[in-house]
């Protein structure tokens, strides 16, 4: 409770952010750093098989992959998160996650460069998201984890996908 | 004729073109003369005679005509025809009157002037005499017009009619007068121009005559002396004398001539006297002029450059016949006889040099000889020593020979022992290749295991994927799924340290193939030194073989060595005697070289730099050791009847009687 009380003059989201977002995080790496999703937002862990490229599709959108007879959107994050392209290993993953979109719920693919674990992370050592800047837009990130001396930033996957491309997903999904 | 040859050339050539001219000249005036009188004769003809008769024809045909006209009037009863015919009478008149001042403008003499007056008066009272009548034919009728007529112009025509005629008589008689005027001017001219004419061609050919005799001839015959005397004959004779050019020439030439001839004669006699050897012979230049006197005086100079340096010669080489040699040709004198004189002169000086070398040469030749002497005796005892150094020299030779046997013995078993290492290395070689064939096969099972290894890590993440979703399920169950998870958990460590254990393997099998390829590389360097140490044994075993052979071959040197030694010995004997043959000839040597001084002492010589006197003083003779000269002399002879003796010079008494 002191460290609730130490946030108070923080802003409205970071202080009522924390002590509700402990439990279960699949955490992956892109790069060097290492992002972190609810388990609850995950359906899938899937190595990395063959995707299709569809035409006109934004950049971000890497294709669609056949999940067991369901077509399913995959997204490159690191487009996403305007990270330098890199070639894909054979350590690559697709983590499908289940979002809702306007009430409706939708498989979507993430591609990443490498799943870690599961972690269970406490509430109280997920600290608020520093302002790093007026303009910019921070509520994407659930909150950064301090996890063994590194940080993980855990991903509100929803936010981070919710922008025009989702609709582009939503109706390639009502196909 | 005398007065003519004595005027110059140049008179005579203009005398004769002035009289040619001048008879020319006279041809062209009579020429001139008669053509102008014959055209005066031609012109009077053509202006006046002509014209004359002319006039008169007309005259006598108008009055003719108009008296025509006055008959047909008076016989024409028409009057209304008169008309016409008056007019022609009316014209007729005026012609009639035209012609008689026509032929009054020619009139050019007395009696043709009165004829020509009474033919105009005659002319006037006709005229008048015809108006009369026509008055009458107007007046009275043609009956006394006609006998009017008949009465008074009958008379007057008859007269008319008679002066025209005596008109044209005078006229041809005038004719006749001028052509023959003109013939006889013609004939005169032309007897006159072939007159000139003949005589200027005479008078031109006697003027050739005259150059060709007094020009021509002279200058011919003077060619002609002039031709002999450039061919060398000066035995000619000029005579011809005048006072012109060709006079003067010729004079000239014959002074020219008498000049060379009597130069010829002098020129002769020096040359002969010359020959002779007469050198003091001249030539009297004072009479001669100019560049012969100069000639005379150059000749007279010449030969007294020649006796001066033939005089001094002769004087020096007569100082040098009684054996002087202290004299040289001083003068100074160029060309030739400079040469001469440097001939002479180096001549004497090589001959004093010569002789003063000679003489010194004599001395140094005795005190030769006398070391000569010495040094033979010397040369005989230094044989001895030579002879027992000889002898210990065979006995190490000897020692020599029994070492080298066996360092040949040594050098064979080295051999032995050579090869045996070189089969060893042999050995070592083809285990090394095994060892790298080994090699290989490890790396080669080394790859192998790291494809299992792959396959494992591969396994493991394949696991790792289905803990982490079997861990979603679990987390996705709730609190059913709890013991799932801790089960999930498990599997994903195991996978976890699968991994890893696979990542170890793959590093130590890495290592494992490093090392092997070291090992490769090692192994080549290791076959490398084999190979290396084969061929080395290889040389050593060469090396060896040459060793012994060149021992044998050093035991066969000494032998030959030995043989050597054993004929130097022999030699050192004959030297001792030789040397001894040596001495007696340097005692024969010595006593020439003292003979030869005392002949050079009987010559002058002029010192050398100054350093030698000019008369050789006779030398002490040098100490030689007496040593039975007639004994060496006839062991010399012995010695040259010994054919193997080839070390001596062949000297005797014999050789030295020319010197």
């Amino acid at each position: 409770m002191t460290s609730t009380t130490a946030l108070e003059p923080k802003s409205a989201l970071q202080t009522s952010a924390h002590p509700s977002l402990g439990g279960k995080y699949l955490t992956f790496r892109l790069g060097t750093e290492q992002f972190g999703l609810q388990i609850l937002k995950v359906r899938e862990i899937m190595g990395l098989i063959n995707i299709t490229q569809v035409p006109r599709a934004p950049n971000s959108v890497k294709g669609v992959i056949n999940l067991r007879g369901k077509i399913v959107p995959v997204i490159d994050l690191r487009k996403k998160f305007e990270m330098p392209e890199v070639e894909v290993t054979d350590r690559a993953c697709i983590v499908v996650v289940d979002i809702n979109i306007q009430g409706t719920s939708a498989d979507v693919g993430i591609l990443v460069d490498n799943v870690s674990e599961v972690r269970n992370i406490r509430g109280e050592d997920i600290g608020p998201v520093p302002t790093l800047g007026d303009r910019m837009d921070t509520s994407f990130i659930l909150g950064l984890a301090k996890t063994g001396g590194t940080v993980t930033t855990l991903l509100d996957i929803e936010s981070v996908l919710f922008s025009a491309d989702l609709e582009g997903i939503q109706n390639m999904q009502s196909l | 004729m005398k007065t003519f040859r004595n005027l110059s050339i140049r008179a005579k050539i203009a005398l004769c073109f002035i009289a040619i001219v001048a008879s020319s000249t006279m041809a062209a005036y009579f020429s001139i003369t008669g053509l102008n009188r014959v055209k005066q004769c031609s012109d009077e003809m053509a202006n006046v005679i002509i014209p004359k008769l002319a006039a008169s024809a007309q005259l006598r045909y108008v009055t003719n005509q108009h008296r025509r006209s006055v008959l047909n009037l008076l016989m024409e009863a028409d009057t209304s025809k008169r008309g016409p015919i008056e007019a022609k009478l009316t014209e007729y008149g005026a012609k009639i009157l035209a012609a008689t001042e026509q032929v009054r403008k020619l009139c050019n003499a007395e009696e043709e002037m009165e004829i020509i007056n009474g033919i105009a008066a005659e002319s006037k009272k006709y005229l008048q005499t015809t108006e009369e009548v026509l008055a009458l034919v107007e007046k009275s009728g043609m009956k006394d017009a006609w006998a009017f007529d008949k009465q008074h112009s009958k008379a007057i025509v008859d007269k008319l009619s008679e002066l025209t005629g005596q008109l044209t008589e005078h006229n041809e008689a005038e004719t006749v007068e001028s052509r023959e005027l003109a013939s006889s001017a013609y004939s005169t001219t032309f007897l006159y121009t072939v007159i000139a004419s003949t005589v200027s061609v005479v008078l031109g050919l006697l003027c050739s005559l005259v150059l060709v005799r007094f020009v021509s001839y002279p200058l011919k015959k003077l060619s002609e002396i002039a031709k002999r005397v450039s061919a060398g004959d000066l035995q000619v004779t000029v005579d011809y004398s005048s006072k012109d050019e060709v006079g003067i020439v010729t004079d000239s030439f014959a002074a020219i001539v008498s000049t060379l001839s009597s130069m010829t004669r002098d020129l002769n006699g020096l040359v002969s006297a010359a020959r002779d050897g007469k050198l003091e012979a001249r030539a009297d230049a004072s009479n001669y002029e100019g560049a012969f006197s100069q000639l005379i005086q150059g000749m007279n100079e010449t030969l007294e450059s020649v006796q001066r340096p033939i005089d001094e010669s002769v004087r020096v080489l007569e100082s040098v016949a009684e054996r002087s040699l202290l004299t040289r040709v001083e003068g100074q004198y160029s060309g030739c006889f400079e040469v001469m004189k440097d001939s002479l002169n180096r001549a004497l000086d090589g001959l004093n040099e010569v002789l003063s070398q000679v003489s010194v040469g004599a001395d140094q030749v005795n005190c030769a000889s006398g070391e000569i002497a010495n040094g033979s005796q010397s040369l005989a005892q230094g044989a001895c020593q030579q002879a027992s150094a000889l002898a210990s020299i065979t006995s190490s030779m000897d020692q020599m020979k029994s070492a080298t046997g066996h360092n040949a013995d040594n050098a064979n078993l080295g051999k032995a022992l050579s090869e045996k290492a070189k089969a060893s290395v042999a050995r070592g070689t083809q285990a090394m290749t095994s060892m790298s064939e080994a090699i290989t096969k490890i790396k080669e099972s080394s790859d192998a295991t790291a494809r299992i290894v792959k396959t494992i890590d591969d396994i493991a993440f394949q696991t790792n994927l289905l803990a982490l979703n079997a861990a979603v399920e679990a987390a996705r169950a709730g609190d059913a799924g709890k013991g799932f998870a801790v089960v999930a958990e498990e599997v994903r460590n195991l996978a976890q340290r699968s991994a890893e254990a696979a990542k170890t393997t793959a590093q130590l099998i890495e290592e494992s193939v490093a090392k092997s390829e070291t090992g490769v590389k090692i192994t080549g360097e290791m076959s490398q030194i084999l190979k290396e140490i084969e061929s080395g044994s290889s040389k050593v075993d060469d090396l060896i073989s040459e060793i012994a052979a060149s021992s044998k071959q050093q035991s066969a040197g000494i032998t030959q060595v030995n043989q050597a030694i054993a004929n130097l010995d022999k030699l050192t004997q004959e030297t001792a005697a030789n040397s001894e043959q040596s001495a007696s000839a340097g005692e024969q040597l010595n006593a020439q070289a003292e003979s030869l001084s005392g002949t050079i002492s009987t010559f002058q010589l002029l010192a050398l730099n100054g350093a030698r006197p000019s008369v050789n003083p006779p030398k002490a003779k040098p100490s030689i050791p007496k040593k039975k000269p007639n004994a060496n002399a006839e062991a010399f002879v012995s010695g040259r009847a010994n054919a193997t003796t080839k070390v001596l010079v062949p000297l005797d008494d014999q050789d030295f009687q020319g010197f």
